[in-house]
C-alpha cells in the first residue's frame, strides 16, 4: 500500500483530482464546515455516513441498514474515483467504508482531514489541578464491531496496541473491563503532534495510568499526521504473530492515525486482529478554527 | 545494562503492592491469597446451591473466585492435598462484555442468539473442564497425572456429532476449533453458515464421560462461578438465571457481581429466582463489616505481601493460606489479632487529635493561622482581648478550637474565662458536659490546614485508612501503596521502614485524587457519577470551610421524605453499585407522630474520597436535604447548585474569592462561566 500526503495550511495548497462520490459524516464544528464546503461544492454525489453503535447498523443518507448489508446498498464503488471526509467521519464509519472498499477491490482513493487550530480544552492531567474536573467525553463503552471482533481470552496471548489520545481514562476502561494483560500493551502516541507541546498533554494524562498499569515496556512514536506510519507499526506487529497470538487495536489518537489504523484492519485478515473500540459521543464544537489541510491519497 | 539501574528497574518491577487487582497477579492465587476470615461462611464443601456473590469493586471477590478455580487449587505451588479436593472443581469466567454485548439483533432471532450464547458458553467450559484436568495432573495431586489424562477416551460426545474426537489432546483442538469458527460466524452472520451450536448439555456429558473413566472423579462437581455478571445483556442474564435455577450437578452455576446489580432476576420461563430457595447471597463486605475483622484481614493481606521486605512480620503465611478451620480460629485469637494490629499501627503510625493540635501551636505557619482566625473573630466582636490570650501552650486542643466558638454568638470573655477554668483545673465547658473540645477538634484542625500546601496528618494511621478503605482491600492496598516511597538503596536490599505520618497523609491525598478521578469510567453513567461525586464533596467541603464550625464532619446525607422520583432512585443505585456511595436504612418518623414510619436511608460518600475534599473521614454529622436539592446535585445547573451552596453557607463568595484550591477554583470558573 501506498499513502501519497500531500498537506498544506490552505485549501489552495491541496491538489485535489475529480472525484465521483464522497463520503462523509455529520459536522459539528468549524473544519467539519470548511471540508464540507469544499466537498459540496466539488463532487456531485455525496453520501453521509453514520454508524449506530448497540443497534449495529449504520445509516446511509438517513437510512439504516445492517453493516452486512452496507456494501450492496451504497452505490458501487469498485471502479470509481471516491473521496472521504475523514475530518467528519466517524472511525466505525470509515472503517466499515474501507473494508468495503477493499472488498470491492477498489485500492485507490482518497481522504481528506483539515486539523482543528486548536482543540477546545486542553487537559492535562497534572495531580490537583482544576482542569481534572474538565468532564470527559462520554463514551458507551467498549462494544465489538461486526466484521472486527474477536473474544479477549487466556486461550491466546494478546497483543494490544494502543492509540494514545489525550483522553486516557478510555484506555483505563478498556484494562479495568477485560481480561486484557497490561503490561503486555503497547502504547503507541502521535509525535510530532499536530502542534509543538501538544504531545506533552498526552503523555502527562497517560503517564499515571501507564504507570500504575505496568505498561512500560514497549512504548512507541509515529506522527500524530501520518496514517502510514501507524499502518507500518500495525502491520510489523501482525507480522510477528503466532498461531497462539492475537492483535487487538485501540484507537484513541488522532483522526490521522484513525486512518492508519482502518487502512490497517481493512487490509488485514480478520481471524486473529480486531478493534476494540468505546463509540464515544462526538463534541459539538470540540475543534476550535480550522488548522491544516491533509490529503492522503491511497493506492495499492 | 548498567547493574544499577537494572536493579532500580527491577525493584520498581517487583513493587509488591502496586498489584491490588486480582487481574494483575494471574489465575494461580495460591501462595498470594490471604484465607477471608468470613471464608466458612461461604459453605464451599457441603453446598449445591448456586452462590451469588455480592460486593464493591475491589473487596476481593475476583480474588475469591479466582482462589476457588483449579489453576489455584491445583496449583503447581502447593504442596499438600487433601484428596477430597477433586470433588468441587471450579471454573473462573469473566465473560468478554465487549464481545458478549455484540451477540444480539443484527438480523439474526433472539432464539438463535440465545443458543449462540449457550454454545459460547458450552465451548468455553469445555475448554476449562480440560485444562483443570491438566492442573491436576501437572500439580502434586498424587492419583492422577499426565499419563492418565492421555489415557482418557470420550465416547460420549459422539451422540452430538460424529465429527468431536475421543482423545482429550484432540478434543481441546477440536473445541477451540469450533470457538474460532463461532467468532467468525459472529462476525457476519449473513456471509458465514453458522456452526452446530452445541447445548450445554454436551460440556455435561463431557464430564459425565470423564467421571465414567475414573473412580477418583466419582463425585466430581464443577462449580463455574461467573464474574461481573451485570455487565452481560438482559437475555443473557435471563438465560444465566435459567441456568442458576436448575443448577444440579454435575454442573452448578455461580453468579459474581457488584452490589445493588443483582436486579433481572428473571428466567427464560418468566420464573423468577428466588433467594434461598434456588440460590445463597453472599455480600462479602458485608461479612467483613458484621463480624468487624476487615482491619485484621487488610493487615494480613499488607504483612503477607511485604513479608520478606519487613522485620520480624507478625503473622505466619502458612497459616493465611490455610483454609482449615482450625487456622481460621487461631486468627481470631485475641492474643495473635492484638499482635498484628499493633505492629500495623506501629507501621503506620499516627498522632492523636491532641497531638496534632500541639503540632499547630508549635509550628509557626499553623499557629500564625490560627492567631489570624482567632484575630478575625474577634474584630468582629469589636473585642479588645489580644488573640494570644486565647492560646494556652498547656492546652493545645482547646487553643485550636478557640476561633471557631469565638465565630459563634458565645461572648469572648465567656471562652477567655472557661479557658482559665481549663488551665486552674476546674469545671469548664471545653471538657465536662459541654465538651467542646471533643465535638469541635477534627473540624477545627481540617479547617486550619485546609488552605495550606501541606496534607493535614489527621489522613494518616493504620486505623485512619482503614475507616478511608471502608472494606475495601483494594483502597487499604492503594493507600499503603501511594505511602510507601520506596527509597532504593545502594546495596540493593529494600526494606520497607515504618511511614512517617506527613507521608502517608499525603499519599492519601494522591490515592483519593486518582480513585476520584476513575469514577469516570464507573459504567455509561461514569461521568454523571463524577460530576455528582464532585459537588457533593464540594457541598460538604463548603459546610467544612464555616469559621464557626457549627457543622462540621458532615460527610453524609438522608433526603427529606425519602426519594421518590424513579430517576434519581435509580441514578442513587448506580451510585451504590459502583460503591461511590454507601447506604445505611434509617426508620423516620414522616412529619410528626402521628405519621407512621417510614423506611428511608442515610448515604455517606466513600471516605475514599474525603482526603481530596478536605473533609472528615469520621461519620459524625448528617446533612438532611430536599429531594430537589439532590436533583440539583445530580443533575442541576452550575446557577442552580451555586444557589443551594449560597443557601446553606453564607460565606461560599468569601471561600470562592480566596481559596486557592483546585476545588474551589474549578467551581469558580465553572460558576462564572454561566
Amino acid at each position: 500500500m501506498k499513502i501519497d500526503t500531500q498537506s498544506g495550511d490552505d485549501i489552495s495548497e491541496i491538489h485535489f483530482s475529480k472525484y465521483d462520490v464522497a463520503f462523509m459524516g455529520d459536522h459539528i464544528d468549524e473544519r467539519g464546515e470548511a471540508a464540507n464546503k469544499f466537498i459540496v461544492g466539488n463532487v456531485d454525489e455525496i453520501i453521509t455516513l453514520n454508524y449506530l453503535p448497540s443497534e449495529f447498523q449504520i445509516t446511509i443518507n438517513g437510512d439504516s441498514v445492517q453493516v452486512y448489508d452496507f456494501g450492496d446498498r451504497i452505490p458501487d464503488v469498485s471502479n470509481r474515483n471516491i473521496l472521504i471526509d475523514a475530518t467528519t467521519i466517524g472511525f466505525v464509519e470509515l472503517l466499515i467504508l474501507l473494508q468495503t472498499l477493499f472488498d470491492s477491490g477498489n485500492q485507490n482513493f482518497s481522504i481528506l482531514y483539515v486539523e482543528p487550530a486548536s482543540y477546545n480544552k486542553r487537559q492535562r492531567d497534572q495531580l490537583l489541578h482544576y482542569r481534572d474536573f474538565d468532564l470527559s467525553v462520554e463514551t458507551l463503552g467498549y462494544e465489538a464491531i461486526p466484521g472486527h471482533a474477536l473474544t479477549i481470552s487466556d486461550n491466546y496471548t494478546q497483543k494490544v496496541i494502543f492509540l494514545c489520545g489525550f483522553e486516557a481514562e478510555r484506555m483505563d476502561r478498556v484494562i479495568e473491563d477485560s481480561e486484557i494483560l497490561s503490561k503486555n500493551c503497547k502504547c503507541i502516541f502521535g509525535m510530532p503532534a499536530f502542534k509543538p507541546g501538544w504531545e506533552m498533554d498526552s503523555f502527562a494524562n497517560n503517564i499515571n495510568i501507564m504507570k500504575g498499569k505496568g505498561m512500560r515496556r514497549d512504548i512507541d512514536f509515529c506522527g500524530a499526521t501520518s496514517p502510514f506510519s501507524v499502518y507500518e507499526k500495525l502491520n510489523k506487529t501482525f507480522k510477528g504473530l503466532t498461531d497462539e497470538d492475537q492483535m487487538f487495536v485501540v484507537p484513541l489518537a488522532t483522526k490521522p492515525m484513525s486512518i492508519g489504523a482502518c487502512l490497517f484492519l481493512a487490509s488485514t485478515p480478520t481471524d486473529q486482529v480486531a478493534v476494540l473500540y468505546d463509540h464515544p459521543q462526538k463534541r459539538v464544537g470540540r475543534g476550535i478554527g480550522v488548522g491544516k489541510w491533509h490529503l492522503f491519497n491511497i493506492s495499492a | 545494562m548498567e547493574p544499577f539501574i537494572y536493579q532500580i528497574m527491577t525493584t520498581q518491577l517487583e513493587n509488591p503492592i502496586a498489584k491490588n487487582r486480582a487481574e494483575e497477579l494471574g489465575y494461580d492465587l495460591w501462595d498470594e491469597f490471604v484465607i477471608p476470615p468470613y471464608y466458612k461462611r461461604l459453605d464451599l464443601l457441603s453446598a449445591k446451591k448456586p452462590r451469588v456473590i455480592v460486593g464493591g469493586r475491589g473487596c476481593g471477590k475476583t480474588m475469591l473466585i479466582r482462589y476457588l478455580c483449579h489453576q489455584s487449587q491445583f496449583s503447581k505451588k502447593r504442596k499438600v492435598f487433601d484428596g477430597d479436593e477433586i470433588e468441587n472443581i471450579g471454573i473462573y469466567w469473566k465473560i468478554d462484555t465487549q464481545f458478549a454485548k455484540f451477540l444480539t439483533k443484527r438480523g439474526v432471532d433472539d432464539i438463535d442468539w440465545q443458543n449462540a450464547f449457550e454454545h459460547m458458553t458450552t465451548l468455553v467450559i469445555c475448554q476449562e473442564v480440560i485444562k483443570s484436568l491438566e492442573s491436576i495432573a501437572q500439580s502434586s495431586f498424587n492419583n492422577f497425572n499426565i499419563d492418565d489424562l492421555d489415557n482418557l477416551v470420550l465416547n460420549n460426545l459422539k451422540d452430538f456429532s460424529e465429527e468431536v474426537p475421543t482423545s482429550i489432546n484432540d478434543l481441546k483442538r477440536y473445541i477451540r476449533q469450533q470457538y474460532n469458527k463461532f467468532q467468525i460466524w459472529a462476525n457476519n452472520t449473513k456471509r458465514n453458515e453458522a456452526p452446530l451450536f452445541f447445548p450445554k448439555h454436551f460440556a455435561f456429558e463431557l464430564i459425565n464421560n470423564i467421571k465414567e473413566q475414573s473412580s477418583i472423579f466419582e463425585k466430581l462437581i464443577y462449580y463455574v462461578y461467573i464474574d461481573e455478571y451485570e455487565n452481560l445483556l438482559t437475555e443473557q442474564q435471563y438465560l444465566i438465571n435459567t441456568w442458576l435455577k436448575h443448577s444440579e450437578p454435575p454442573v452448578v452455576f455461580n453468579i459474581a457481581m457488584k452490589r445493588e446489580a443483582f436486579k433481572n432476576k428473571s428466567t427464560i420461563g418468566n420464573e423468577q429466582l428466588v433467594s434461598i430457595h434456588d440460590y445463597r447471597e453472599h455480600d462479602l463486605e458485608s461479612y467483613l463489616e458484621e463480624d468487624n475483622d476487615f482491619n485484621l484481614f487488610a493487615a494480613e493481606i499488607l504483612f503477607l505481601r511485604l513479608f520478606d521486605k519487613i522485620i520480624d512480620p507478625p503473622i505466619d503465611r502458612e497459616i493465611l493460606r490455610d483454609p482449615s478451620n482450625q487456622a481460621i480460629v487461631s486468627r481470631k485469637n485475641d492474643t495473635y489479632r492484638k499482635k498484628v494490629l499493633d505492629y500495623a499501627k506501629r507501621y503506620f503510625p499516627s498522632p492523636t487529635y491532641a497531638e496534632i493540635a500541639e503540632e499547630i501551636l508549635s509550628d509557626p505557619t499553623l499557629k500564625g493561622r490560627l492567631l489570624k482566625l482567632i484575630d478575625i473573630a474577634l474584630k468582629q466582636k469589636k473585642s479588645t482581648i489580644r488573640p494570644e490570650e486565647f492560646i494556652s501552650k498547656k492546652h493545645p486542643s482547646a487553643s485550636v478550637i478557640t476561633f471557631a466558638l469565638l465565630n459563634r454568638r458565645i461572648n469572648d470573655m465567656e471562652v477567655l474565662e472557661e479557658l482559665n477554668k481549663l488551665k486552674n483545673n476546674k469545671d469548664n465547658k471545653f471538657t465536662g458536659s459541654s465538651n467542646w473540645i471533643h465535638n469541635n477538634l477534627v473540624g477545627c484542625i481540617l479547617f486550619i490546614y485546609e488552605p495550606l500546601p501541606r496534607q493535614c496528618e489527621f489522613y494518616s494511621g493504620f486505623e485512619g485508612f482503614c475507616k478511608m478503605s471502608y472494606y475495601n482491600i483494594r483502597h487499604f492496598l492503594e493507600l499503603c501503596n501511594r505511602s510507601i516511597n520506596i527509597d532504593l538503596p545502594l546495596d540493593g536490599i529494600v526494606q520497607y521502614k515504618p511511614i512517617n505520618p506527613s507521608e502517608q497523609a499525603e499519599g492519601a491525598k494522591q490515592a483519593s485524587t486518582s480513585l476520584l478521578k476513575e469514577i469516570n469510567q464507573f459504567g455509561n453513567n461514569g461521568t454523571a457519577i463524577h460530576k455528582f461525586i464532585i459537588r457533593l464533596g464540594m457541598y460538604f467541603a463548603v459546610q467544612q470551610k464555616n469559621p464557626a464550625q457549627s457543622e462540621p464532619e458532615q460527610n453524609h446525607f438522608s433526603v427529606r421524605n425519602g426519594i421518590e422520583d424513579l430517576n434519581l432512585k435509580s441514578f442513587i443505585s448506580e451510585c451504590l453499585k459502583w460503591s461511590v456511595l454507601y447506604d445505611l436504612k434509617l426508620t423516620k418518623k414522616k412529619g410528626g407522630s402521628r405519621n407512621p414510619e417510614v423506611e428511608d436511608s442515610e448515604y455517606t460518600l466513600n471516605p475514599i474520597y474525603t482526603p481530596y475534599f478536605d473533609i472528615s473521614y469520621r461519620k459524625k454529622r448528617r446533612a438532611e436535604i430536599s429531594e430537589n436539592e439532590l436533583r440539583i446535585l445530580i443533575d442541576g445547573s452550575n446557577v442552580d447548585f451555586k444557589e443551594l451552596l449560597a443557601r446553606k453557607s453564607k460565606y461560599l463568595d468569601l471561600i470562592l474569592a480566596e481559596t486557592e484550591l483546585p476545588l474551589f477554583q474549578y467551581f469558580k470558573k465553572q460558576f462564572n462561566e454561566d
